[in-house]
């Protein structure tokens, strides 16, 4: 459909350092937004499900918001608190905060109160806009309320605050070695290079597309969705069940004639049948994949690559640290085998070995990345900030690089190859995850002396956090339990990060140079001899959890169901829907419908929902 | 004929041959091109062929085995069951959970064309279980009671499908279309009764032969998915919850005999015991090749653990006109009470 605009596809458009010079400064995005506003005043801007919003509505909305938040002194340099779900009142809020200058800060509501208080002290957050009442804040932080009408008299509209390219953009928190999640600072230059150089790219169309938003806003795969609102783009946002249900995730870009769509490679995994069902017959354009957050394995990529050459879809592989503002490499997906691509226009690749020298052609090394993009630096703590963004030598101009702690190779033809990582993060069902942080919050627990941390994957269970601790010598109450563990965690760290099998050990084995020696660690299975404190990890409780997780069970043939599975993760198939629908029914009287199995994905949710039933029955 | 191979058939086991060693998938697809005759003779004689020890590795090599072995592949259509596509036409045999096995059926005995060949490979051997059993259809044939041979000769069965949103696959993926016009088109050029509820939920109904002709040998061959979609064939549990959720009427699948007198749960259970006495079975291993014979042989899944990646290629389509069907298709209207 755009195909003749945009020229042919090619898959390296060869982007060399100097060549970036040359491309002129990138458009701020809210220039943009204002421009985008200006030639399409009535298209829409933002699908919600059943509401629409054009371009001047989002326009005149964030204009009043803006007023609010310069109202409560908003200004450039502060950072804006905003606690919502995907929808239209986030894209307001996101863009008031630009609009008053400030950065924003996203809050995931679902996160624990301890992690969400956290990030609002550490960023200095004095302003928040939220959904209403229901989650407490710090003394001190005044709210405003998202999508309640202002009265105009109230506020007059705020004009855009002009910005240099250095303010900050958004804070968004990753998971932190050092055992606390750090926030990633970036900025407007930044955010408006990312759009520039997938545009230069030819992966955003020169028209406007029709997007789908499908990630958290606590995410930064969020922004290279979100902003694109500002090129005149129209969002579409997907609910959580659109997000994982094939059927209503093809039901949603279809009644919306979306166009382009971000998926991680385990998502896709999910979707694979479905999305190539509707790609075979054509009929609603050709589908752009955005891939990202985890190496995309050979399988899917020769898959995309077939069905790229067949006309079906096109898919591109996006690779990016936070730091360096969401994607930093990019690559079609076709031919060969798997790679992240060359650099985006306005970043700098360099590969280089432990003394910052480039390796020799075709040697692995660790990615530095430099350019605009390149993030500001953690909020509050300059020492890692030190440590992970150092002095770009080949610049000398007093820039910094971005040390990314992933291991690559340059291919021939300029791509890079992505290898693995050179530290200890890990993805876990595409969530980036420092071990580290785990560790430091599972040794700070009362009773705990020592703790490690590792990803382990079995097709049994597949991939699953694994803890082992050492009990403290002087432990008051006797070892401490999974459960008490979890338990614990769970009110520090957010759901995905949470180890499913604790195993307390006598003590960590450790290498010679008295690291903790990981290879050296019990694999989960084999450290049975299931002692009493050893309960299996967020086993499901209660009548209804323990009936659901026997079905998935049974139905799935895996021994070991948690309380937070999720069904489609599973393999969500109407048989285990109606076999726990018949369960339910035979075991407490209540007529439920599959549907509502589907509606609740979550075993616990659904275990929930089961006895809300039972309790309203 | 030369008699270049020799089939090995143990009680229980579908004929097997071992082949040649080669050094790769093109050598091995010479060869193959060699024997094509003679695997075309057995293959008649036996409904359905393992070959063990080819070079197959990964879908590439498949498809090279494919293109020798069923020179015309057919897409997968009016889809039933949630399969994967590999790219080039090779599917996944079935994304349905592992330890749920799958009952024996001719593949697609209610469309009015079908693959007369089946091809599959095993490209990862689950550690426990996950054969592909096969059962020769004129055994079946055999060994059903006469009466129940002579209502569906007389009056062939009738498949109903509700496509509702959330059980199975709804119309849209099962149609691969947004619009119902090209859903009623299909439905008409095919003779499939169809109406669309006011839930949208889409209904359609069909009459079809159940006892149909080999093209090639003239042989009689039970061919059809009665006792496969008959809720008789579901066990109790699903079979209740489904009647509680979407009634007698409104089932994902349900099947009757086209003379419209009831089919009682024996009559399933006798059907599913003559595939079971003829039913053959071989463990797969990485490598092994299975060919079907779709209108002389059934096949199914048993449940398995752990990794198992068959992928499977379908061709050689045959019109249900060339089988000398007892029995019209037809589209079938709701049955007057």
């Amino acid at each position: 459909m755009t195909g003749v605009l945009e020229g042919p596809h090619s898959p390296e458009p060869a982007v060399s350092p100097a060549a970036a010079c040359g491309r002129p400064v990138p458009v701020d995005l809210l220039t943009r937004f204002a421009q985008a506003v200006a030639n399409d005043p009535s298209g829409t801007a933002v699908h919600d499900h059943g509401s629409r919003l054009t371009f001047a509505e989002l326009d005149r909305r964030t204009a009043e918001t803006a007023g609010v938040l310069t109202g409560l002194g908003v200004a450039p340099g502060d950072r804006v608190g905003v606690s919502l779900p995907r929808g239209a009142d986030l894209v307001v809020a996101l863009l008031a905060v630009w609009r008053a200058g400030a950065a924003y800060v996203p809050i995931d509501p679902e996160y624990p109160q301890e992690r969400r208080h956290g990030m609002v002290r550490d960023a200095g957050v004095r302003v928040l806009v939220t959904a209403g009442a229901g989650r407490a804040w710090p003394d001190g932080v005044r709210t405003v309320e998202a999508g309640r009408p202002v009265a105009a008299a109230d506020q007059p509209p705020a004009p855009p605050v002009p910005v240099a390219a250095h303010t900050p953009a958004y804070v968004i928190y990753t998971s932190g070695s050092t055992g606390t999640p750090k926030g990633v600072e970036t900025t407007r230059g930044g955010a408006a290079a990312l759009v520039d150089g997938l545009e230069e790219a030819g992966m955003y169309a020169a028209r406007p597309r029709v997007v789908a938003w499908n990630a958290s806003v606590s995410f930064d795969a969020s922004v290279q969705q979100w902003a694109r609102v500002c090129r005149g783009d129209t969002l579409v946002v997907l609910g959580e069940d659109e997000r994982t249900d094939p059927a209503r995730l093809v039901a949603a870009l279809d009644a919306y004639g979306v166009q382009d769509l971000d998926l991680t490679p385990s998502h896709w995994h999910l979707l694979r049948a479905d999305l190539l069902v509707r790609a075979a017959e054509g009929r609603a354009g050709t589908l752009r994949l955005f891939m990202g957050g985890e190496p995309v394995p050979e399988q899917t990529w020769r898959e995309l690559a077939e069905a790229r050459t067949a006309g079906r879809l096109e898919a591109l592989n996006l690779y990016g640290p936070t730091e360096c503002t969401v994607d930093a490499t990019a690559a079609w997906i076709e031919g060969g085998t798997p790679h992240i691509g060359p650099a985006l226009a306005h970043v700098r690749a360099y590969v280089l070995d432990a003394d910052l020298q480039p390796v020799a052609g075709g040697a692995q090394g660790e990615l530095y990345l430099a350019g605009p993009q390149v993030a500001l630096g953690y909020v509050n703590r300059p020492a890692q900030t030190a440590t992970r963004f150092v002095a770009d030598p080949f610049a000398a101009d007093g820039t910094r690089m971005y040390r990314t702690g992933d291991k690559v190779r340059t291919r021939a033809d300029g791509a890079l190859e992505y290898l693995g990582r050179i530290d200890r993060q890990v993805k876990i069902r595409g969530y980036r995850v420092e071990l580290g942080e785990i560790e430091t919050a599972l040794a700070g627990q009362p009773g705990v002396a020592a703790a490690a941390v590792t990803l382990h994957s079995s097709p049994v269970t597949g991939e699953q956090l694994v803890a082992y601790y050492v009990a403290a010598a002087d432990a008051a109450d006797g070892v401490p339990t999974a459960e008490t563990l979890r338990g614990r965690l769970a009110g520090v760290l957010p759901q995905f990060m949470l180890p499913t099998v604790y195993t307390a050990l006598d003590a960590l084995p450790l290498t010679v140079n008295g690291k903790v020696d990981v290879a050296a660690l019990p694999a989960p299975e084999e450290s049975a001899e299931p002692a009493a404190h050893e309960a299996p990890d967020d086993a499901p409780e209660g009548e209804a959890e323990t009936l659901i997780a026997a079905v998935w069970s049974e139905v799935l043939g895996r021994e070991r169901i948690r309380a937070d599975d999720d069904f489609f993760a599973m393999g969500g198939h109407s048989l285990i829907a109606l076999r726990v629908v018949a369960r339910i029914k035979k075991q407490f009287g209540i007529a439920m419908s599959a549907r509502e199995v589907y509606r609740h994905p979550r075993l616990r949710d659904l275990a929930r929902h089961v006895d809300a039933l039972r309790a309203g029955a | 004929m030369s008699d270049s191979l020799s089939w090995a058939t143990e009680t229980g086991k579908p004929a097997t041959t071992r082949v040649p060693q080669f050094a790769d998938a093109a050598e091995a697809c010479a060869w193959l091109a060699s024997v094509r005759s003679e695997l075309r003779a057995a293959l008649h004689r036996h409904g359905a062929l393992y070959l063990r020890g080819l070079p197959v590795h990964d879908v590439d090599d498949f498809a090279k085995v494919r293109d020798v072995l069923i020179p015309q592949r057919t897409p997968y259509r009016e889809k039933a069951t949630p399969r994967s596509s590999y790219g080039n036409d090779v599917y996944s045999s079935t994304d349905l959970p592992p330890n749920q096995p799958i009952r024996m059926h001719n593949e697609n005995s209610y469309t009015l064309t079908f693959p007369g060949l089946l091809l599959f490979a095993c490209l990862t051997a689950p550690e426990e279980g996950g054969a592909t059993p096969v059962a020769d259809c004129r055994e079946v044939l055999r060994r059903l009671p006469a009466g129940l041979v002579a209502r569906m000769r007389a009056a062939g069965w009738v498949l109903s499908r509700t496509y509702s949103e959330h059980i199975s696959l709804d119309w849209r993926t099962a149609f691969a279309t947004e619009s119902r016009e090209d859903v009623e088109k299909y439905c008409a050029d095919n003779l499939i009764s169809c109406e669309w509820d006011s839930s949208g939920a889409l209904r359609t109904r069909q009459l079809r032969p159940g006892i149909i002709r080999h093209p090639a040998t003239g042989e009689e061959v039970w061919f059809n998915h009665m006792a496969f979609w008959n809720s008789w064939s579901l066990d109790e549990e699903i079979r209740e919850a489904l009647l509680d959720e979407f009634g007698p009427d409104g089932l994902p699948f349900e099947t009757a005999l086209g003379d419209g007198k009831p089919l009682t749960g024996e009559d399933i259970e006798t059907i599913n015991a003559a595939y079971e006495g003829a039913t053959l079975r071989r463990t797969w291993r990485p490598g092994d090749v299975l060919l079907v014979d779709n209108v002389l042989a059934t096949h199914g899944r048993d449940p398995f653990r752990g990794d198992r990646r068959i992928v499977v290629a379908m061709g050689d389509p045959v019109g249900l006109d060339a089988c000398r069907p007892t029995v019209a298709a037809a589209a079938r209207e709701e049955q007057a009470a």
